[in-house]
């Protein structure tokens, strides 16, 4: 575990010292913020609705430019054969990674704070489906950390893995979307195979976190998504020390 | 991506084998994300549990001891309007907890009834009907026919229907359609309540304006919703016979005429243990076509009788004043004035609007001793300290937030004074529930109750004239709440007390010793006749009767269980209000009030099932409230708007610039921090070097 902390450690000091990270930051609350407080006016109810409809898709475009640079510049360094090196193992050095991004991205969900305060000081804000949405995000947003790591593995080419997550990741988030489901019903997919598509896409359970409710179902398809992209990233990384 | 491609045949078994590992992964990751689906475990985090099926309904559930099979008659998901989808999607969710909660008692069988002709035709049979809409999609306009019908079928014999669900996001508001159906099934009898009716005036016809019927109670009491789950009885007071022992609630809506011996049944019905509810009416104001508004007092005793219906109220802890109730600061319903206008070289009707119209008002949740303050502002500004502390003692909030609870408040419309009795009577206790604003007074009416006259052109001006009239006159009464909804239980004494019992009509009097009080006259004495005239009054009467006085035991103490409700109005329940016949031209209608009388019922029948059902969605008022109430008094509505965009444009920005401005401050600072470490660190090599060179 000391392996991880000292991984996580490393990670975070790059994301809060270069100004990279901070730009990043204010992007994603500030567009998250901004779509979110267009819903702030007289006799509207006190609720953090739009912000976190919008946060999937404000996340979906400026996640990618977070996590492209996790493995694709420790390989264009040449960093990467110098981590391999380390008597840490290859998980250690994923969940290190991993874990310094989520906490990076918990730091900047920690600010929008700011607007179910300034909800609840002008109306009763309902904190219970507040705090499962943040939650919520957070269970996405390593969902979508989880995609941009493995496609970083992929690729030295930091554009690339961006690009290729950023696809990737739209492509889950219009599984979950009705209109496009509905898209696929009208084009002769059986129902079976909508519903099975649609299980795929992070954003379906994000929904039903948002509203409110806890579901072990949600929270079970999380872990096995994250489980899934960080074990196929730790299989790339692992044939790429094989290779040598 | 390209280092991983390979080509000799090792590589190949080897990608092959990533390959199987994967599926397998996959394969395994789905079928938790299954077994977590069909064995999940659900934490409702919002603060009304809006997303979990409430206890009642787990209840009715529990009680289901049948299969019970629900048939959901439902166009397909993808034919339904944009708007439509959620609420299916949440119809859906809904009954799949149903199911689950049903523990294997609960099916849910869906069909399409636009697939099938059959199955068309069968949901016709079943009075499931398609509704018509129209869709935009893009800029296409489409006619649709939505099915959201559902068949609830318990053991293969009883059956409710639904002919369409309307659509929500909610899912408690289809909980709330849905599970008393389920409740209408499983129980095998309804609890009777016992009405008494007395229908108002007809309205005076203007001009050539038809007839009007006299407007009774007979819509509130034919509404589906409540006829599946109450039987009602309709009792006439008048036969003078006890209530049948297997009523437990008895209703008197607008009482009025009411002879002595319809007192001693009320009273007795008390004295069982009962719970009697009066929705009580001391004027009767007429509305019709013509809106005239004309006042009338209801008289809420017979001729001949000897005991004031409202004495007896009194002697239990009610007192119903014998006025009208004007409140000047609770919600206003709106009034609306009909004028014609003059579009095109058409005449068209329109409807006015005028502000305020103090005969309606709704109580609201205000606890008016935080308004103790402005309540005793004098002219000049200044305010009175003594009356402060006063009216922060007396006031109290118009609805009461823990005794009302779940009893949504109706609009009141023209409603009498009420109030407990300043000291009850000895084992009684009481609550008022709901109650109106200090700023009221109570009125004789006068014989109209007209705000606008019936001249179109001076609308405005009768009003102003009206508006600023009553002002004053409530400006002129020192603050004072009154009750609208009181609730008295305990051991009421009778009001029959030590008197003799009324005789029935028609019923065969035997001669009595005259009583000292004049009050209890023996009743069946007609005006002008002595007390020894009493007789057999009634021709034709049935001598074999055997109901008169003496016959009946009296109960002169409540059994446990003893009830009274009064309400401060009636108008409200009355057949044109509910049907909001005069919603057109600007009249008002009764939108709470039936669910109102629902609550009521199921509150006092102690329905606890369906009670605590309503009480979903009507918790916390969470809409945003850019400038409080207290500012908000006696600001003109332009410089409320320009103050309501002001705060909302700077709380806007606050909630986007202050994290942002936080955290781009930091960046900036941790860049000169590493700037500066970096000269640092230069200069310490530089001097080093010149150190050293």
């Amino acid at each position: 575990m000391r392996d991880v902390f000292v991984v996580m450690r490393r990670e975070l000091r790059s994301y809060f010292l270069s100004p990279a990270g901070y730009v990043v930051g204010a992007l994603i609350v500030g567009v998250s913020l901004f779509l979110g407080a267009s819903a702030i006016q007289q006799g509207a109810p006190a609720s953090m609705h739009a912000f976190f409809s919008w946060l999937p898709v404000v996340l979906l475009f400026f996640l990618p430019f977070v996590t492209m640079r996790l493995w694709a510049e420790e390989r264009k360094l040449g960093t990467l054969e110098l981590l391999m090196t380390f008597p840490v193992r290859v998980s250690q050095l994923i969940a290190g990674k991993f874990l310094a991004a989520m906490v990076f991205l918990a730091s900047l969900l920690l600010l929008t704070l700011v607007l179910p305060i300034l909800l609840d000081a002008y109306g009763e804000l309902d904190w219970g489906p507040v705090v499962g949405a943040y939650v919520g995000a957070l269970l996405m947003a390593g969902a979508y950390v989880a995609v941009g790591m493995f496609f970083s593995s992929l690729t030295r080419d930091q554009i690339v893995a961006g690009i290729l997550a950023l696809f990737v990741l739209l492509g889950l988030f219009l599984l979950g979307w009705p209109g496009f489901l509905l898209v696929l019903q009208r084009a002769g997919f059986s129902d079976l195979m909508v519903g099975v598509l649609g299980g795929l896409s992070p954003y379906q359970y994000f929904s039903s976190i948002a509203r409110g409710v806890l579901d072990t179902r949600d929270l079970v398809y999380y872990a096995v998504f994250c489980g899934f992209f960080l074990h196929a990233n730790a299989m790339v990384l692992d044939a790429r020390r094989l290779r040598g | 991506m390209s280092d991983v491609g390979s080509s000799t045949p090792r590589d190949r078994g080897r990608v092959l084998g990533i390959g199987v590992h994967f599926v397998l992964l996959f394969a395994v990751g789905a079928m938790s994300v299954f077994l977590a689906s069909r064995y999940r475990v659900r934490f409702d985090l919002t603060a009304d549990d809006l997303y979990t099926l409430t206890p009642s309904t787990q209840r009715v559930l529990e009680r289901v001891e049948q299969r019970l099979r629900i048939e959901a008659y439902f166009s397909p998901d993808d034919e339904l309007a944009t708007v439509n989808r959620e609420g299916r999607r949440t119809l859906r969710n809904v009954l799949d907890e149903f199911v689950q909660q049903g523990r294997g008692r609960v099916v849910v069988q869906y069909f399409d009834p636009q697939s099938d002709t059959e199955l068309r035709k069968k949901a016709e049979r079943l009075g499931i009907k398609p509704q018509r809409v129209q869709d935009l999609e893009g800029t296409t306009l489409s006619n649709k026919e939505v099915w959201q019908g559902l068949r609830f079928l318990l053991g293969g014999d009883r059956q409710k229907v639904v002919p369409m669900l309307g659509f929500t996001d909610q899912p408690w508001k289809y909980e709330a359609a849905l599970t008393p159906l389920v409740k209408a099934l499983t129980v095998a009898e309804r609890p009777k309540i016992g009405v008494a009716a007395w229908p108002g005036t007809p309205a005076e016809s203007v001009g050539p304006a038809r007839q009007e019927q006299p407007r009774g109670f007979g819509r509130l009491l034919g509404i589906p919703e409540l006829t599946d789950r109450y039987d009602f009885v309709d009792f006439d007071l008048g036969v003078g016979d006890l209530l049948p022992e297997d009523i437990g609630v008895l209703v008197l809506l607008r009482p009025r005429d009411l002879a002595d011996r319809a007192k001693y049944v009320v009273d007795q019905f008390l004295m069982r243990g009962g719970q009697l509810v009066v929705f009580a009416d001391t004027d009767d104001v007429s509305l019709g076509q013509g809106r005239t508004l004309q006042t009338q007092r209801v008289p809420w005793d017979a001729p001949d009788s000897t005991l004031g219906f409202v004495d007896q109220l009194a002697g239990y802890g009610a007192v119903v004043r014998d006025r009208m109730l004007v409140d000047w600061l609770s919600t206003p319903v709106p009034f609306g004035a009909p004028v014609s206008m003059q579009v095109g070289g058409q005449v068209m009707q329109t409807v006015q609007p005028l502000q305020l119209y103090p005969y309606w008002f709704m109580p609201t949740a205000t606890d008016w001793a935080e308004r103790a303050e402005g309540l005793a502002r004098r002219d000049d500004g200044s305010v009175d300290e003594s009356l402060v502390a006063s009216y922060r003692q007396r006031f109290r909030p118009g609805v009461e937030p823990e005794l009302a609870k779940g009893l949504t408040p109706p609009a009141f419309f023209w409603p009498c004074g009420l109030d407990l009795a300043e000291v009850l009577p000895e084992g009684v206790t009481g609550d008022v529930l709901m109650r109106s604003s200090p700023r009221t007074v109570l009125q004789t009416p006068p014989r109209t109750l007209d705000p606008v006259g019936r001249d179109p052109r001076r609308y405005q001006a009768t009003y102003n004239r009206f508006a600023t009239d009553l002002a004053q006159l409530i400006q002129s009464e020192p603050p004072q709440q009154h009750a609208l909804l009181v609730e008295l239980r305990g051991r009421f004494r009778s009001a029959f007390a030590g008197r003799a019992v009324p005789a029935a009509p028609g019923a065969v009097v035997p001669p009595s010793e005259p009583s000292p009080d004049p009050l209890a006259e023996p009743v069946g004495t007609e005006p002008g006749r002595s007390g020894d005239e009493v007789g057999p009054v009634v021709p034709g009467a049935d001598p074999s009767r055997s109901d008169g006085p003496g016959d009946l035991p009296l109960i002169d103490e409540a059994r446990e269980g003893a009830r009274l409700v009064v309400v401060a109005d009636a108008t409200f329940l009355r057949d044109d209000l509910v049907g909001g016949e005069y919603q057109q031209v600007g009249g008002p209608v009764s939108a709470v009030g039936p669910m109102f009388f629902a609550n009521l019922l199921d509150w006092l029948a102690a329905d606890r099932d369906l009670f605590e059902l309503r009480m979903r969605g009507f918790g916390v008022d969470r809409r945003l409230q850019m400038v409080d109430e207290e500012d908000r008094a006696g600001m003109p509505p332009e410089r409320l708007q320009q103050e309501v965009d002001r705060r909302t444009a700077r709380v806007r920005y606050w909630a986007v610039a202050l994290p942002v401005k936080l955290l781009l401050l930091l960046g900036a600072g941790v860049l000169f921090a590493r700037h500066a470490q970096k000269r640092r660190f230069l200069a310490a090599v530089q001097s080093r070097g010149s150190a050293n060179p």
